[in-house]
């Protein structure tokens, strides 16, 4: 299944995975990102119970150095 | 001391975080500068680089977090972005920029005078970057901004207070506190915008890519501190009339009478 990530097509590992099961795919540190679905902020206590579905915009975001 | 909505800050410098060569040099950097406020970014995390988080070498209970919206070109995008930093920050506190060109990075002032309003409606603490515009000014303040940031110069540009004019009026005229931001290439240009009277500076780039960023954090904390303690000083008028610091009475007569 391919869901759009941070801009660019993924082709997940199963159909239908969890947030939680994306982060895990990628090793990121569920607390150090926020995560978009589709133009919405996805609380981090529904990331291991939000489907992600096929063309889903998923955005994974966090804090760099800035001014 | 300084006061931005219901907290105080010992230091009037702010840090920017942008383009340290890595975060041991931006640690010792921010220690040596004294600074308790400082600021981020929020980009896509780098897929390639997952572990790389700036938030794991920053101490959250030491420094006040002021993410920044910048890479937003309207009021929409910035307000999206302000959602998200929130969310990742877990503080209200917001630097609100919107800037449609990257040319000049210049910040669009109805956009963000439209971003401010709504942000704060929703809770947010927000500290807009904007022109040296005194009308401007007095607008976000009138909408609920809880800072001004007036620009010195272009921002990375190390060009100094250009619009001290303008950032002159709108200390005169602010009730909240007048943070001078970007361009500030040199401590002595922070030091200009404290002895003119601001509350506080932004400094990022001029630290940041010096030969010895942590020497030059601690240069910009002494001129931070040196131009506060000046205006609380209280500084002399400015003349074009010359006037004698030394006594014009007792002067020596006679062969020495050229002192007249």
């Amino acid at each position: 299944m391919t869901i759009h990530l941070n801009g660019k097509p993924y082709q997940t590992v199963g159909s239908e995975p969890k947030i939680s099961q994306i982060l895990n795919e990628l090793q990121i540190d569920p607390t150090s990102v926020v995560v978009e679905l589709n133009s919405g902020i996805i609380a981090p206590d529904r990331f291991s119970d939000t489907l992600l579905k096929q063309d889903d915009r998923l955005e994974l975001i966090r804090f760099v150095g800035g001014g | 001391m300084l006061k931005i909505s219901d907290t105080t800050f010992g230091s009037r410098l702010f840090l920017g975080t942008g383009k340290f060569s890595s975060a041991g040099v931006m640690k010792e950097a921010m220690e040596a500068s004294g600074t308790e406020m400082i600021t981020v970014a929020l980009r896509r995390v780098d897929l390639d680089n997952p572990e790389d988080d700036i938030m794991s070498v920053l101490d959250r209970q030491r420094y006040t977090f002021l993410p920044n919206t910048s890479g937003a070109r309207d009021s929409k995008e910035a307000i999206r972005l302000a959602h998200l930093a929130r969310a990742a920050s877990g503080t209200p506190w917001l630097k609100l920029e919107v800037t449609p060109d990257p040319r000049t990075l210049l910040p669009d002032p109805a956009e963000t005078l439209i971003a401010t309003e709504q942000l704060v409606k929703e809770g947010f603490i927000v500290l807009p970057y904007m022109n040296a515009d005194p009308v401007l000014a007095l607008r976000l303040q009138d909408v609920g901004a809880a800072a001004v940031m007036p620009l010195g110069s272009p921002i990375g540009t190390n060009q100094g207070i250009l619009t001290a004019f303008q950032v002159e009026i709108i200390i005169e005229q602010a009730r909240v506190p007048v943070v001078v931001d970007a361009g500030i290439g040199a401590p002595s240009h922070a030091a200009l915008a404290m002895e003119m009277g601001a509350d506080a500076v932004l400094v990022n780039t001029a630290i940041s890519i010096a030969k010895d960023p942590v020497a030059m954090a601690r240069a910009f904390g002494q001129a931070v501190e040196a131009g506060r303690t000046a205006f609380e000083a209280g500084m002399g008028r400015r003349t074009s009339q010359a006037s004698a610091s030394s006594p014009e009475s007792g002067k020596l007569e006679n062969d020495l009478g050229f002192l007249n």
